[in-house]
């Protein structure tokens, strides 16, 4: 049987979800056969079983590999993680502050590391307010000034949970900013809209006041501004913890060569169908599973620490603990599918691990195929060329490989 | 000599080829390096000079150990000289490295000229990566030399020269898979030269 079909008969269909996994979590949402579809289908585009079939009538070993991935993401809800046995909980906490110029700043336990944290924030908190994004700064790193996180950056949490507590906090200060200016205006705040820091009465665009003006009737020029019973200053907090974790997933395939003589594999072309909900940044989004799959690469086929008999390390410098470089990498074609988490504030899902998950096994499906003729199935990792080469002359000599 | 560029392809990176120098990288000496492999290969030389005054020193006498030349303490390398192959040669260098421009597993290189009936009348096999010293493998080049370069030809060259090699080992490469690797790549260099020998292209 293809294997595209044992995969076919057992993704739950999108109505199928919430899946439930067996234990603890649900997958949240998934078109994964479309992820499927999405990716053969540029793969039959640009023309890659053509290269396998001209490459093959010439004697060189060209494969196709695919591998599918799902990452639980949005760690996580308390719950599960206490039930694990984790000592820690799963809340993220954020404060969205709006000073009296009208100026916003975003509170956050969260740390970036360069995933570009600061920058959805921004999008996040400009979009969820209706001001320009100029107008948002983040503060991070010291608990001095920032809110506690319950787990910390890590499990994919920074966009689904960090930007989810944001998203919620923008609600309720939205709505703070809404009744502020429907004072000021003399106006019912269902009738108004904020668009670029400026709030108008829906139809009538000249009748507005500023994000500086509900500033200022929030926390200097109080008296017949600020409506009664509404409480000075413009701050929301928001502790977030999830229902569910958030399921991302994604279908990668790789085109790669075999030399026969030396082992050597060359990654020649890569294509991902990427689906991690929303996707607040696609730049962003591109640049972490770029990351991710140089990794996944690493370790497929460079990175190891090699031990001799006796237990000492020899692998001792980066010499010798080989990362792959720009001139290893093939090009990286990332397909965006967006379905939307259906628990997560903005149907936010993580995607810390997308690029990584698939990579390895993509790297010996791709290796198996392009030696499917000799019957070669690689086992272990990293696939060093030395390896390789013994594994195709068992083949070659009748043995069984491995 | 379109092979030096070919050559100088495999060394290091951008910013390491920028700032080395060809002079430097000889009298440095790494085994596993390329530019003393093409000066063995072009039989060309250096030029030295110290306190008791100039000489030069052949490819062939240069290299004496892993990053160690016959250069005296008092001596500096003050310039290299490459002398023109004959119109007609064919020339290649190929390599085997675990990342590009990581030090050589198997640098092969190999000149080759024929003469009007087709038969080698110049063989020149250099070999780095593989020793503690890059040589010429002149047993192997004499075994060709008068033969026409059938594919048959070049793989018992390659064969004699993965038989005579004593392979240094490594995580990377181990002693069989040197000496395997150096089968391969000695036959690559070698039909490679041979084309462009045919082909009238250096």
């Amino acid at each position: 049987m293809d294997p595209h079909e044992v995969r076919r008969k057992n993704f739950p269909a999108p109505d199928e979800f919430p899946f439930f996994s067996g234990v603890a979590f649900w997958y949240d949402s998934g078109r994964y056969e479309d992820a499927l579809d999405s990716t053969l289908a540029r793969v039959e585009e640009l023309g890659w079983r053509q290269m396998q079939a001209d490459a093959r009538a010439e004697g060189r070993s060209v494969g196709i590999g695919y591998s599918f991935h799902v990452e639980p993401s949005a760690y996580g809800p308390s719950r599960i993680l206490n039930l694990v046995g984790l000592q820690h909980s799963g809340f993220d906490e954020a404060v969205v502050r709006i000073d009296p110029m009208g100026k916003v700043t975003v509170y956050s336990g969260q740390i970036n590391m360069g995933q570009g944290t600061h920058t959805i924030y921004c999008q996040i908190a400009a979009d969820g307010l209706g001001v320009p994004i100029d107008d948002v700064k983040v503060v991070t790193g010291d608990t001095d000034s920032c809110p506690y996180t319950g787990y910390g950056t890590g499990g994919s949490r920074a966009a689904p949970l960090g930007g989810g507590a944001i998203i919620r906090a923008t609600v309720r200060l939205k709505e703070k900013i809404l009744r502020i200016a429907a004072e000021l205006m003399e106006a019912s705040p269902e009738d108004l809209v904020i668009d670029s820091g400026i709030i108008s009465v829906k139809g009538s665009p000249d009748q507005n006041v500023s994000m500086q003006d509900i500033g200022d009737a929030a926390y200097r020029r109080l008296n017949e501004r600020l409506p009664v019973n509404e409480t000075p200053t413009l701050e929301e907090t928001d502790v977030y913890d999830p229902e569910n974790m958030a399921t991302s997933f994604g279908c990668a395939a790789l085109l790669v060569e075999v030399d026969r003589e030396t082992g050597v594999v060359k990654l020649l072309d890569f294509v991902q169908t990427d689906d991690c909900g929303t996707v607040i940044n696609p730049m962003l989004v591109d640049g972490q599973l770029a990351g991710g799959f140089t990794q996944a690469f690493g370790g497929a086929l460079f990175e190891e620490l090699v031990y001799d008999d006796e237990g000492q390390l020899q692998t001792t410098s980066f010499m010798d603990y080989l990362i792959p470089t720009a001139m290893e990498i093939p090009r990286f074609e990332v397909i965006h599918q967006e379905t939307p988490s259906p628990h997560v504030p903005g149907g936010i899902k993580g995607v810390g691990e997308s690029g990584t998950i698939a990579g390895v096994s993509l790297v010996g499906s791709a290796i198996d195929d392009a030696l499917s003729d000799i019957g070669v199935t690689v086992k272990r990792f990293p696939m060093t060329p030395m390896r390789l080469l013994d594994l195709i002359r068992e083949a070659e000599n009748g043995e069984v490989s491995q | 000599m379109p092979v030096l560029a070919e050559a100088l392809r495999h060394v290091g990176h951008v910013t390491i080829r920028n700032r080395g120098t060809i002079g430097g990288s000889l009298a440095h000496a790494d085994p596993a390096a390329e530019l003393p492999v093409a000066l063995l290969a072009l039989d060309g030389k250096v030029v030295v000079q110290g306190s008791a005054g100039t000489r030069a020193i052949g490819a062939g006498d240069l290299f004496v150990g892993p990053m160690t030349t016959a250069l005296e303490p008092t001596e500096i390398l003050t310039s290299v000289r490459i002398p023109r192959p004959d119109a007609g040669t064919g020339a290649s260098i190929v390599e085997l490295a675990r990342r590009h421009g990581d030090f050589a597993i198997v640098i092969a290189m190999a000149l080759v000229h024929l003469d009007g009936n087709g038969r080698c009348d110049m063989v020149r096999i250099a070999l780095g990566g593989v020793e503690g010293a890059p040589a010429r493998m002149e047993a192997a080049e004499s075994g060709l030399l008068g033969a026409e370069p059938s594919g048959a030809a070049i793989e018992a060259a390659a064969d004699a020269v993965a038989a005579g090699v004593d392979p240094i080992g490594d995580i990377h490469a181990s002693e069989s898979y040197r000496r395997d690797m150096t089968r391969v790549f000695v036959k690559r260099a070698l039909a490679q030269a041979v084309e462009r020998a045919k082909g009238g292209v250096a």
